[in-house]
């Protein structure tokens, strides 16, 4: 493995990180080899609804009999997937906001931060809401763009900031100094430098863009049904969850876990990819 | 003959906080193919805007007056544009800076950053600049050349730091180096080491070079000539034997005495009274006056010209002046 693999594997809080994201993304990837059931089949409405957390069914069954575990897996096949392509958007936007308005001059830097400005005075769930209100079906995809383009507004920030102070730098100076066109001086001495921030932020990112896809489904308004999706399970919970805890427990687990191993990812690779430290 | 580098009338205004900025006045000085010329001062004193404005390095806020010009090889750099300036940085004006610790790009091999060097000028396969990179490591006195070709900055000394500096700096062959105060974070040894390298690469590769430091012990080994700067102006320039030996300007002498010396004994090492103003209030008449210990009636309200002692002897002070009735005033 490489060195830096090594040493960001060192301390304990980033093997448990790593463990949970190899079982959720395993979970997500193995689900239909694994999964014991069809997320979506209603198993017997008579004699299964609500079925308490059993040898057959570990996690239990919801209104409509369906098997939980296997939503749940279901599920985190398609929160992982629009959280992970979400944030790659996302991250990749930022960043080109991000150097543009870094490296463009005052009037473009201005620009762009006046602008990123304004998006990011917005809540993030309204402009959401608003976005996506102009399509009545939302698929996959569209989720990914939607959510990918409305959420670089900090990045662009944060590698706009990164940039400034990396010019300041006496190796910018120098290399300016040597003549080294603009193409180079980006690939070689400004994205290698701000790459540590970048990886902590989108690591720290899908945490994020998870509860926000279970918030949207949530209320209603993410990807359709009868696609699981864990906002969508705790949605649909709402009005037996005083009788079956687990319809509610089970997904928001989920989230919880998923979240969590992804903040103490990022966590992990700040420490370990900080020169300072 | 005419000069590789000839700056002329150099003036650089900033407009700052505190008002408007006059870092550098009027500074005019020339390098032959070949030669060195030192920069001397004190902090503050202009050296370094000097130099970075040769390379037009300055930020957007410094103000370089129309009047000035910087003629390098024939063209006047203060008119050229993206490519053309691009391709007179680095490949034919080549700099050394101050802090090589710094100056090193901590994520990328010491390697890489000789080889980027050359591929910002050159045509050059990845073979040809590797083996030319580990050629220039090895001139520059690096040991072990070849296997130092993949270390990082941060596993190098610093006096090992500042010779990559040097080796990125020689690696498209330019006809002048600036060093702007090269040995200034490094122990007074590594100090010696690197001055001689520098020395030794001159006369090898017949580069020209502009030694900016605050030392005059460092001017005195390697330079032809010295300026020496004060207030953003340049107040005496003479050869090196020349201005050692015979100082005109009370500054120039001021800084010599302030010079530990092995042959006398000294109880006490004088020091210039005062510090450098700042460059938004210079003092009316000479700037150096209210520092000046020979300091005339006229030196608070009239400007000093520079006066021509000798050929390549120049002091901008009112005791230079021979003219008749000069010292009436």
């Amino acid at each position: 493995m490489s060195p830096v693999v090594v040493r960001i594997l060192r301390t304990t809080r980033a093997q448990i990180a790593f463990g949970a994201i190899a079982v959720l993304t395993g979970g997500a990837v193995l689900a239909p080899l694994i999964a014991p059931y069809d997320p979506i089949a209603q198993l017997d409405l008579e004699n299964l609804r609500l079925a308490a957390p059993s040898m057959r069914h570990w996690l239990g069954t919801d209104d409509l009999s369906r098997d939980l575990l296997s939503r749940i897996m279901y599920g985190a096949r398609i929160s992982l997937a629009v959280a992970a392509l979400s944030v790659t958007l996302s991250v990749v936007c930022g960043t080109a906001v991000g150097l543009a308005a870094g490296l463009g001059g005052k009037t473009v830097d201005a620009l762009l931060m006046r602008l990123v400005d304004t998006a990011l005075s917005v809540p993030r769930l309204i402009l959401l809401i608003v976005v996506l209100a102009f399509w009545s079906q939302i698929s996959i995809p569209l989720l990914v763009v939607v959510l990918g383009l409305t959420s670089w507004f900090d990045t662009s920030r944060l590698v706009r900031a990164e940039v400034l102070s990396l010019r300041e730098r006496a190796f910018y100076q120098a290399a300016v100094a040597a003549g080294a066109p603009t193409a180079r001086m980006v690939r070689l001495h400004v994205l290698p430098n701000v790459a540590g921030p970048i990886i902590v932020a989108a690591t720290l990112g899908i945490g994020q863009m998870i509860l926000v896809e279970a918030g949207l489904s949530f209320l209603g308004i993410g990807i359709a049904r009868p696609t699981p999706s864990w906002g969508r399970m705790i949605a649909e919970s709402q009005e037996v969850m005083v009788n079956a805890w687990w319809t509610a427990a089970f997904p928001g687990c989920a989230i919880l876990v998923t979240v969590l191993a992804f903040s103490l990812l990022g966590d992990s690779l700040r420490d370990a990819l900080d020169p300072r430290a | 003959m005419t000069p590789l580098l000839d700056v002329r009338d150099l003036t650089v205004e900033f407009d700052t906080a505190d008002g408007h900025a006059l870092a550098v006045d009027r500074v005019s000085f020339h390098i032959a193919a070949g030669e060195t010329l030192g920069i001397v001062g004190e902090s503050g004193c202009g050296k370094t805007v000097t130099a970075l404005s040769i390379l037009r390095l300055l930020d957007d806020e410094a103000v370089t007056s129309p009047s000035s010009a910087i003629v390098f090889d024939g063209t006047d750099i203060r008119r050229l544009d993206g490519e053309a300036l691009r391709a007179v940085r680095g490949a034919k004006i080549a700099m050394v800076f101050q802090e090589p610790g710094t100056s090193l790009n901590p994520v990328l091999t010491i390697g890489s950053q000789i080889t980027e060097a050359l591929h910002a000028h050159r045509t050059i396969d990845t073979g040809a600049a590797r083996a030319r990179a580990i050629a220039l490591l090895d001139l520059v006195g690096i040991p072990d050349a070849a296997s130092r070709f993949t270390a990082y900055p941060h596993q190098l000394s610093g006096g090992m730091q500042q010779r990559v500096m040097i080796a990125m700096a020689l690696s498209c062959e330019p006809q002048l180096l600036i060093a702007d105060e090269p040995t200034t974070a490094l122990d007074v040894t590594i100090q010696a080491q690197i001055l001689e390298l520098l020395q030794a690469l001159k006369g090898r590769l017949g580069m020209a070079m502009l030694l900016i430091t605050h030392d005059l012990g460092v001017v005195a080994g390697s330079a032809d000539r010295v300026a020496v700067m004060y207030g953003g102006q340049i107040v005496e320039q003479a050869a090196t034997r020349e201005l050692f030996r015979n100082p005109q300007h009370p500054y120039t002498r001021a800084l010599l005495d302030a010079i530990p010396r092995l042959d006398v004994v000294t109880p006490r090492l004088p020091a210039i009274a005062g510090a450098v103003p700042p460059a938004t209030a210079w003092p009316a008449g000479c700037r150096f006056h209210p520092r000046c210990s020979q300091v005339l009636d006229r030196c608070s309200t009239d400007v000093p010209p520079t006066f021509v002692l000798a050929p390549s002897h120049f002091s901008r002070c009112w005791l230079a002046d021979t003219s008749p009735g000069s010292r009436d005033g």
